[in-house]
């Protein structure tokens, strides 16, 4: 049925323009907003420049680190955005006799750091507690402390540094 | 169904209006009395609004990943435009919004002078517009040092320069701006505090005055008497609706055609560096030349501060009810006088700088240095506890890099002005050999003028540097 009205075909051309003029300013604000928000994420998603975890790391000579439980400081490199930074990482080493173990100073439970108390380790946010070789005997910790890969070159002890998903009973690497 | 939804929406419509009274406010503003009808001529404040939202916009999202100290504002910026996804389009229509606000400004001005509009009871649009117009000059003085470039830095250098050459006040005002004696890692936490704390505040004040006085006073529509009158909506809507479309896509394809400018990191040193200002204030840079020194404050305050009273009065020194244009000729002849005076004094600052061939070939190298800063690879800022080594090379580089690399290249061949030379073997069309014609002709690889010519180096020489080149990892 075609309108020969011409007070509705001036209403409907009326809505129609004043129809058009919001859709250009929708596409202005939806153009905007998808390019801001690609914007504004940028650094999680779509940055290749950042380094991942999981590098080697020297800590010290082998005959430098004493027996029982001591704790390394050591600086990654990494690229964050505009910047080269360095940053100090800290981890326990558990040597006795022959054996060596390499420790995340990272709670599984909730992130914070991990002390030394007497021959066994503690977080002091929530009181886990963790035997040296990194079994859990106490708190509220999922999993027991994330042991870090490590090796011997020309008697110097590195160390596979890397995060891992906290929180959760399995041990989870982070890329 | 669809019925049933209708329904729904009218109420809760209904339930928000009865709160907020939004319809009556809509209703306002879709009715707004057009007299005359609507124009294109009107488009101008409104696509104004939109240009600043615009930059509100993009400015915000600029603060996610800029860095408001000497350290590491420059490399932020340069982060910004070379590495993040979209990064360069954010920029750039925040960059160019610059320009195209500074035009719409003035135009928006010049329609409201020409068209009368400041006359009959719109005393305060106009006095709240002149207020804006300098907030839109703050922005755009504060936000030129932020990137930290040797254009912001010398650039905000000559103009505390002129402001601490006015006579007795002058001095400590510059001091009070810059936060000391000259132009340092303060001077950009003041402006920037300025540029995204203070102004955006007082901007967002006077729009909404400017707006309030206009709803009041109506618009001002046809300076020739009529009795047509039609409502804002649809028709000049949609004008303005076409206008924003426009500026978008002029913002947008700018941001890609010339991408926004960046040079080299601010070098206080740089004593070959020519500042020029901004295309809009060439006209106050050029009047500078015609002024002996100790008469230098006539043009620097004398005469803005004349223009500036005349136009903040003019409603009430130009009382007559006329608008039309064509009837008040001496308004409309002195104003056009003064837009093409501005307009020919800056264009013969232009044309002095071209016709002076050593500052034509300085600004010529400054605006070449910067399109190749722009295409050279990012390279992050070291931060942190222990600086990174720099990277060694294999060998001690050739003395003949000493008295001829050394200065653009840097003494580790890590880049100053020139860019770095490590891992240049890596890239396409920069092989032993090609450095080695590189060297002797940089223009066949689109180098030139900045890369100097080398063909006075002897063939062993050639060979020397290139493969020091190519040994650095």
């Amino acid at each position: 049925m075609s309108t020969t009205n011409p007070e509705i075909d001036s209403a409907n051309r009326r809505s129609f323009i004043g129809l058009l003029g919001a859709i250009f300013i929708g596409l202005i604000g939806l153009v905007m907003g998808a390019a801001g928000s690609i914007y504004a994420v940028f650094p999680a998603f779509f940055s290749s420049k950042s380094k991942k975890d999981g590098l080697w790391y020297s800590l010290k000579s082998l005959d430098q680190i004493p027996n029982g439980i001591s704790k390394h400081n050591f600086t990654i490199n990494k690229q964050t955005g505009w910047a080269n930074s360095q940053t100090e990482q800290v981890v326990w080493v558990v040597k006795e006799n022959q054996s060596l173990n390499v420790f995340s100073a990272v709670c599984p439970h909730q992130g914070c750091l991990v002390n030394q108390q007497a021959n066994q380790f503690v977080c002091l946010c929530h009181m886990s507690k963790w035997s040296p070789d990194g079994t859990k005997t106490d708190g509220p910790t999922p999993r027991n402390l994330d042991r870090l890969d490590h090796r011997v070159t020309n008697s110097n002890l590195e160390v596979n540094y890397q995060n891992f998903k906290i929180g959760v009973s399995e041990k989870i690497p982070l890329t | 169904m669809s019925f049933i939804i209708a329904e729904k929406l009218t109420t809760i419509v209904e339930w928000i209006d009865e709160r907020t009274a939004i319809k009556n406010l809509l209703g306002n503003i879709t009715k707004e009395p057009i007299s005359g009808g609507s124009r294109w001529a009107y488009v101008l404040g409104s696509g104004l609004l939109f240009a600043l939202m615009l930059q509100m916009f993009t400015g915000v999202l600029l603060l996610l990943y800029y860095v408001p100290s000497s350290d590491a504002a420059h490399t932020s910026v340069a982060y910004i435009q070379k590495e993040v996804l979209l990064g360069n389009l954010i920029r750039g229509i925040h960059y160019h919004g610059t320009n195209l606000i500074v035009i719409l400004t003035v135009l928006h001005t010049l329609r409201t002078f020409f068209w009368g509009a400041y006359k009959s009871k719109r005393e305060i649009v106009w006095i709240t517009g002149i207020l804006l117009l300098f907030i839109i000059s703050g922005f755009a003085f504060s936000g030129y040092l932020l990137p930290w470039d040797n254009n912001a830095y010398f650039g905000t250098a000559v103009r505390l320069g002129i402001i601490s050459s006015i006579p007795i006040i002058g001095a400590p005002i510059s001091e009070i701006i810059l936060g000391g004696s000259s132009v340092s890692t303060l001077t950009i936490s003041r402006f920037f505090t300025f540029h995204v704390g203070i102004l955006p505040a007082i901007l967002f004040l006077f729009i909404a005055l400017h707006l309030l006085v206009i709803f009041r006073a109506k618009h001002a529509g046809s300076y020739n008497p009529t009795t047509n009158v039609e409502d804002f909506y649809p028709k000049q809507f949609f004008k303005n609706c076409c206008f924003a479309l426009l500026i978008f896509i002029i913002l947008s394809s700018l941001s890609y055609i010339s991408p926004a400018h960046l040079e080299v990191e601010a070098n206080p040193s740089d004593s070959n560096y020519i500042a020029r200002p901004e295309w809009y204030f060439l006209f106050i840079f050029q009047l500078l030349k015609y002024f002996p020194g100790h008469l230098g404050f006539i043009p620097k305050v004398v005469l803005p501060g004349l223009l500036f009273i005349v136009v903040f009065l003019l409603p009430f020194l130009d009382k007559s009810p006329e608008r039309n244009p064509l009837k008040r000729p001496f308004a409309t002849l002195a104003i056009s006088i003064l837009l093409f005076g501005a307009i020919l004094i800056g264009s013969v600052a232009i044309l002095e700088d071209r016709s002076n061939p050593i500052v034509k070939a300085q600004l010529e190298r400054q605006s070449n240095e910067a399109k190749l800063f722009l295409k050279s690879e990012f390279t992050p800022k070291n931060i942190g506890k222990t600086a990174i080594p720099e990277v060694e090379s294999s060998s001690p580089p050739p003395s003949i890099y000493q008295t001829k690399c050394v200065a653009c290249h840097g003494d580790k061949a890590e880049g100053q002005v020139g860019p770095t030379l490590h891992k240049l073997s890596q890239k396409e069309k920069r092989s032993r050999e090609d450095i080695i014609k590189l060297l002797k002709d940089p223009k066949s690889y689109g180098l030139n003028p900045i890369m100097p010519t080398f063909n006075d180096l002897s063939d062993q020489e050639l060979q020397q540097l290139a493969d020091w080149i190519v040994s650095l990892k």
